[in-house]
């Protein structure tokens, strides 16, 4: 059992940053979807948030590292080079899919997931037990959550697919 | 720890909110650009190993930053609301979501 240099990246890349995110994503969606105001006892409102912004910051960070990463060092490996993963994929057409659709699409919509992310943690942090009260800023909340997690749901399946038709190695 | 906002503006989380649908507007926007137009997508190669993509998150992530701060600033003690706060970030997303999507870009005629 062995793993390159490349490899090790990638699991920090897909596995600690990108895997991080995703499994963060329900117990924070179940934070942030029960925080309100009537259900919840004074200690519980202000347990749900510190939660909320802790898990919402980390989710953050999580996405940051995650497309930093991916961008800055995993995609140089991808595509540069005669023997790169890009060129395998691109030298036949039926591989070349996995290119010109499934990796261009996913370098540029898994940015989204961080600029999200960001807005998500900030919103938990400026307004914190007022989400409980005001259902309009809770669910424009949710809405951005949901969104983070959908764009870096489909650029990490994009991942994990081309990595397994052509991985970087 | 959880110290109420209710008196705070919205105006500076509005203006997170709107950043990060510009941000990715204009990745969207950038990306077809760079597409279709060859002196652009060559101007947008910052790095030589990253490519394209490279100048393409680098002035995104700037139009974010200084569209955050510079939101915050205007509507520091303001409260926009939240109605066409959503819809135009849900307008902005939709623009990023169709820049950066291969079929669309490609019915411009982009030949690689």
């Amino acid at each position: 059992m062995h793993l390159t240099y490349r490899e090790w990246w990638s699991l920090v890349h897909g596995f600690v940053f990108g895997g991080g995110f995703l499994l963060s994503f329900a117990g924070v969606l179940i934070v942030l979807y029960g925080l309100r105001r009537e259900d919840l006892t004074d200690r519980g409102l202000a347990l749900h948030v510190l939660w909320l912004r802790l898990g919402s910051a980390a989710m953050a960070v999580a996405a940051w590292g995650t497309v930093l990463l991916g961008t800055w060092l995993m995609y140089p490996w991808y595509r540069v080079g005669s023997s790169s993963a890009k060129a395998a994929l691109l030298a036949s057409s039926q591989t070349s899919g996995w290119d010109r659709f499934g990796m261009e699409w996913k370098q540029h919509l898994a940015w989204l997931a961080p600029f999200l992310a960001t807005s998500v943690a900030f919103l938990a942090f400026y307004y914190g037990p007022r989400l409980a009260r005001d259902r309009r800023l809770r669910l424009l909340t949710l809405a951005l959550f949901v969104g983070a997690f959908g764009a870096a749901s489909i650029a990490a399946l994009f991942g994990a697919l081309i990595t397994k038709v052509s991985p970087v190695v | 720890m959880t110290q109420d906002a209710g008196d705070k503006p919205s105006g500076p989380a509005f203006a997170a909110v709107l950043a990060a649908a510009l941000a990715f507007a204009v990745l969207g926007a950038l990306t077809t650009f760079a597409e279709v137009f060859d002196g652009f997508g060559d101007w947008l190669i910052f790095s030589g190993r990253v490519g394209m993509l490279s100048g393409e998150t680098l002035i995104a992530i700037a139009v974010y930053f200084l569209s955050w701060a510079g939101l915050a600033f205007l509507w520091r003690r303001s409260d926009p609301p939240l109605l066409p706060v959503a819809v135009v970030n849900a307008v902005l997303i939709t623009v990023g979501l169709l820049g950066t999507f291969p079929p669309f870009f490609r019915l411009f005629g982009v030949e690689e």
